[in-house]
């Protein structure tokens, strides 16, 4: 038989609906002009940034993670960042060779920014710099395999 | 198959740690296996884990304090069935409550037993403050240091020792009976004590 106790430990607890997340993948490519380890890190650098100045200007209280990863042949990379958008961008990986075509996933967590809203920080980010780094997409999917 | 869990909230540190745990565990001779369940649509932590050579099962589909424990039962089962390892370390998401996993995680006797080791919960002491004060962020994460057998103060090489010792006095007021280990990981300060730790050792 079950407490009360354990009915409260396997709901969720209280503090789980100010917590939201929204993660996507997308591939995208330059063709004809491959881009190096080195841009692709000042690339991932950015969408963190500016996704985390978007949160925090939405009212976030904690950027509890904005993760995301590209993977490109050899080559991989891992972004993160933590707390407050004057925290480090923290990238780790392996240098690959020059790459026309990536992939990139990103997920991130926010305490106290409504869904619609981390939603439109982490793809706004990533649709900027996108355009600034003269990207293409070339297919998006989500969880609900929507585009 | 002995369980350990490394809990705490969002970003505390958690896959850093087992990155650097499993390492540890595996030069003490130990055959080591991951479970990792990450919020949101698209898992990162598991691909992190695959690219730094670890075998990793990703437990999708929610937050295994609540939503899919089920599914860890059976991944748990499959596990002793088949990779035999010596330990099981759990990286539950950084919303989940240790005490409900650690209810939850069972397996069928007749692969093996399971033994329980410690919950270890991560406290990131850079967000010290928000995670003593700030209303409900408060409540989730006191409710996880209370579960804590181990409290790992994390990333102490990023705090001043004055937020060191805020979050450690902080934290000991939730959990008075909590063991705490100072822990950064980027510069391995409390890595070989948590390793110990999951083995049973030096207690
Ligand atoms: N300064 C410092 N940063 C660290 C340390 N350990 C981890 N980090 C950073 O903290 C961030 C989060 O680390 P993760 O290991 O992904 O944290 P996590 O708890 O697994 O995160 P979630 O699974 O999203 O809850 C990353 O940017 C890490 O580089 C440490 O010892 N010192
Ligand atoms: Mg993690």
């Amino acid at each position: 038989m079950m407490s009360g106790e354990d009915l409260f430990r396997i709901a969720p607890h209280p503090a789980h609906s100010q917590i939201n997340s929204y993660g996507f993948r997308v591939a995208l490519i330059r063709p004809g002009a491959p881009a190096h380890a080195q841009e692709l890190r000042a690339f991932a650098a950015r969408i963190l940034r500016d996704m985390a100045c978007d949160l925090e200007a939405r009212g976030a209280v904690d950027l509890a993670h904005l993760k995301l990863h590209l993977d490109y042949g050899e080559g991989f990379l891992f972004g993160s960042l933590v707390g407050s958008a004057r925290s480090e961008v923290e990238l780790k990986g392996k240098d690959g060779a020059d790459a026309e075509a990536f992939g990139l996933t990103v997920n991130a967590v926010v305490f106290g920014v409504e869904k619609a809203g981390v939603r439109e920080a982490a793809e706004g980010a990533v649709e900027r710099a996108v355009r600034a780094y003269n990207f293409r997409r070339d297919d998006m999917v989500n969880s609900s395999g929507e585009r | 198959m002995k369980l350990v869990q490394v809990a705490g909230y969002l970003g505390s540190g958690k896959t850093t740690l087992i990155l650097s745990l499993v390492k540890e565990l595996a030069t003490r001779g130990r055959k080591v296996a991951v479970l990792v369940n990450d919020v949101g649509e698209v898992p990162v932590d598991g691909q992190v884990m695959e690219k730094y050579g670890l075998t990793v099962k990703d437990i999708g589909g929610g937050c295994i304090c609540c939503q899919v424990a089920g599914n860890m039962r059976a991944t748990l089962n499959n596990l002793a069935r088949n990779q035999k390892p010596d330990i099981v370390i759990i990286e539950p998401t950084g919303m989940a409550v240790p005490s409900a996993i650690r209810d939850g995680a069972t397996i069928d006797p007749k692969f093996d037993s399971l033994n329980h080791g410690p919950t270890i919960v991560l406290f990131d002491t850079t967000r010290a403050e928000k995670f003593l004060t700030y209303e409900t962020l408060e409540r989730l994460v006191n409710t996880q240091l209370k579960d804590a057998d181990i409290v790992a103060l994390s990333k102490t090489d990023s705090a001043s020792p004055e937020k060191v010792e805020y979050a450690r006095s902080g934290v000991l007021k939730i959990n008075p009976k909590a063991r705490i280990v100072m822990l950064a990981t980027k510069t391995g300060e409390g890595v070989p004590e948590l390793a110990a730790a999951a083995l049973g050792e030096g207690v």
